[in-house]
């Protein structure tokens, strides 16, 4: 479907996006995510072909340029904030670029935008006016949808719409590219994960992959807590207390069992500490941060 | 999207903006006022009861805010990706635009044919011909308000900032003229340059009806014309240019 490769975007001599590359396959929902500055927006415009770049933008195997955008024909995007002419009422917004009629009535109906849809857009509220954005990206039945902060202004109700309505077009076979600072909403919907920081590409995985990440650290409980904690002291493995349970690496873990049963301690509880999508993202990030400063 | 959806989506917006209804009654309005402030002269007629002045200050406010839109409601990018070529965009405004500058014309033409009947029958469409001048200042009016329009639109995509185009091409229409010739007065030996400047094709709507003008700006009706369409040419190739190469 989208296939970047090799990207590269220089804006008054400094390097804006480092060799970016990399795939979206019909039906994936990928989320571009990244700090403020990573660089998410600018690939989102590079796609749509608003600014000049060097590597290559395939969409459907035809090539996007800042001079062509002859491949974007199924393309929907909303970037930053909802493009609407705040004289014309919703309907008359989406009536601009309509193809289909129908589809148009199909998707006004699915986003809950009827009671509103025939009133000057200037009135509507942030809210509204995101629907009327998303609205405008999936028009015409696009094959590639890119949504650049889809879920601001959103009350509890449309985000879970919104949500399903992705996932209803993915299941059709749309391609989405998503960019988000929710972290949570994103990895509800996410089939793929791209990272971005500094403009280059830090990590692109499917979320099954992502998610399989070993846990770190492990609480602990045993039948003789005291003697455990004397054990652990004379061996020097470190250890935190913590409500009751003992806090161990996962390095250490084996040890700590050999350690255990050799005094006929058994475990009462050993349990994985969940790490999240938001703290495994954060974590990355700081890692890779880490690993360029120390190069 | 070809030029075609190119033309319907500006002329979709363009009719649902309060501005090019509001500009047209302006303009008659103002027709108006002039009418009943003075005794009706064969002159006042001529000139349209100060239609070319009135229309083109309408022209650059109507012009500049239809372009400068795009950049500040942030449709510009929605714009330049459902478009396959960033032409078909300028071209279709540029031609919304002229198309409205056209209907301002014609219908400031027959207001004048009204308001002359209303209040100064005496008057002839024969004497000192006075139709024929009317007309022909119509269409010298015609053709420098699209040369403004290339203007307006180039600096639109220089400046995207209403105030500073509406107020750089109102400076333009008072001025433009004036300017023209104070230059040229103030170099003679640099004349021969210097009357083929743009500012001085403004004063084609003047010269067209009114041949006495050509002491001032030192070109005939011919030359003035042919001037008047090149550098409309030449506004609408930067113009273009630069948009062609703005980053959104």
């Amino acid at each position: 479907m989208l296939k970047m490769t090799n990207i590269d975007i220089w804006i008054r001599h400094r390097q804006i996006i480092n060799a970016v590359s990399f795939d979206v396959q019909p039906g994936a929902i990928v989320g571009l995510i990244g700090p403020n500055g990573a660089g998410k927006t600018t690939i989102m415009k590079t796609i749509l072909g608003l600014i000049p770049f060097s590597g290559a933008v395939t969409i459907d195997n035809q090539s996007v340029t800042e001079t062509n955008h002859a491949g974007l024909k199924s393309v929907g995007a909303l970037i930053e904030h909802p493009a609407l002419y705040p004289f014309l009422t919703g309907y008359q917004n989406l009536a601009l670029y309509t193809q289909d009629e129908a589809n148009l009535q199909a998707i006004v109906t699915q986003l809950e935008m009827t009671p509103y849809i025939n009133r000057k857009a200037k009135g509507y509220s942030l809210g509204m006016k995101q629907k009327l954005g998303i609205a405008l990206a999936l028009l015409n039945h696009p094959q590639l949808v890119i949504l650049d902060e889809p879920m601001n202004g959103l009350d509890i109700d449309a985000t879970i719409l919104v949500r399903q309505i992705i996932q209803q077009y993915a299941q059709q076979g749309t391609a989405f590219l998503v960019a988000s600072h929710i972290l949570s909403e994103l990895e509800k919907v996410v089939t793929d994960v791209i990272i971005i920081n500094n403009g280059q590409v830090r990590l692109n995985q499917p979320i099954a992959t992502f998610n399989q990440v070993t846990a770190q650290r492990y609480r602990l409980q045993t039948t003789d807590m005291v003697q455990t904690q004397a054990l652990l002291t004379d061996q020097q493995i470190p250890f935190e207390q913590d409500a009751g349970y003992l806090n161990i690496a996962q390095a250490a873990l084996y040890m700590v069992q050999t350690l255990c049963f050799n005094q006929q301690i058994q475990f009462k509880a050993l349990i994985p500490e969940q790490v999240s999508f938001e703290q495994r993202i954060v974590q990355l990030l700081h890692e890779k941060d880490g690993d360029e400063h120390a190069n | 999207m070809n030029m075609q959806t190119s033309l319907s989506q500006e002329w979709y917006k363009f009719r649902h903006q309060p501005g090019p209804l509001l500009g047209l009654l302006v303009l008659l309005g103002l027709m108006l006022i002039m009418a009943l402030s003075a005794p009706v002269t064969q002159s006042a007629v001529v000139m349209g009861f100060g239609t070319p002045q009135w229309l083109l200050m309408i022209i650059v406010i109507i012009g500049a805010n239809f372009f400068i839109m795009e950049d500040q409601h942030t449709t510009i990018r929605t714009l330049l990706y459902r478009h396959t070529y960033r032409w078909s965009i300028y071209l279709a405004k540029l031609l919304i635009l002229s198309l409205y500058t056209g209907v301002l014309v014609l219908l400031s033409l027959l207001f004048t044919g009204l308001l002359k009947i209303v209040f100064a029958p005496q008057l002839s469409w024969q004497d000192g011909q006075l139709f024929s001048h009317l007309l022909v200042g119509m269409a010298g009016t015609f053709l420098v308000a699209i040369l403004l329009l290339t203007i307006i639109l180039w600096l639109a995509c220089l400046f995207p900032i209403n105030t500073v185009v509406i107020g750089l091409g109102l400076i333009l229409v008072l001025t433009g003229q004036g300017i023209a010739s104070l230059t040229i007065d103030a170099n003679p030996m640099l004349t021969a340059i210097l009357k083929w400047q743009p500012l001085n094709m403004l004063n084609l709507m003047a010269q067209l009806p009114d041949s006495s003008y050509q002491k001032d700006t030192h070109l005939s009706n011919v030359q003035l014309l042919v001037g008047a369409i090149g550098y409309s040419g030449f506004f609408l190739a930067i113009g273009y240019w630069r948009f062609k190469h703005k980053r959104v």
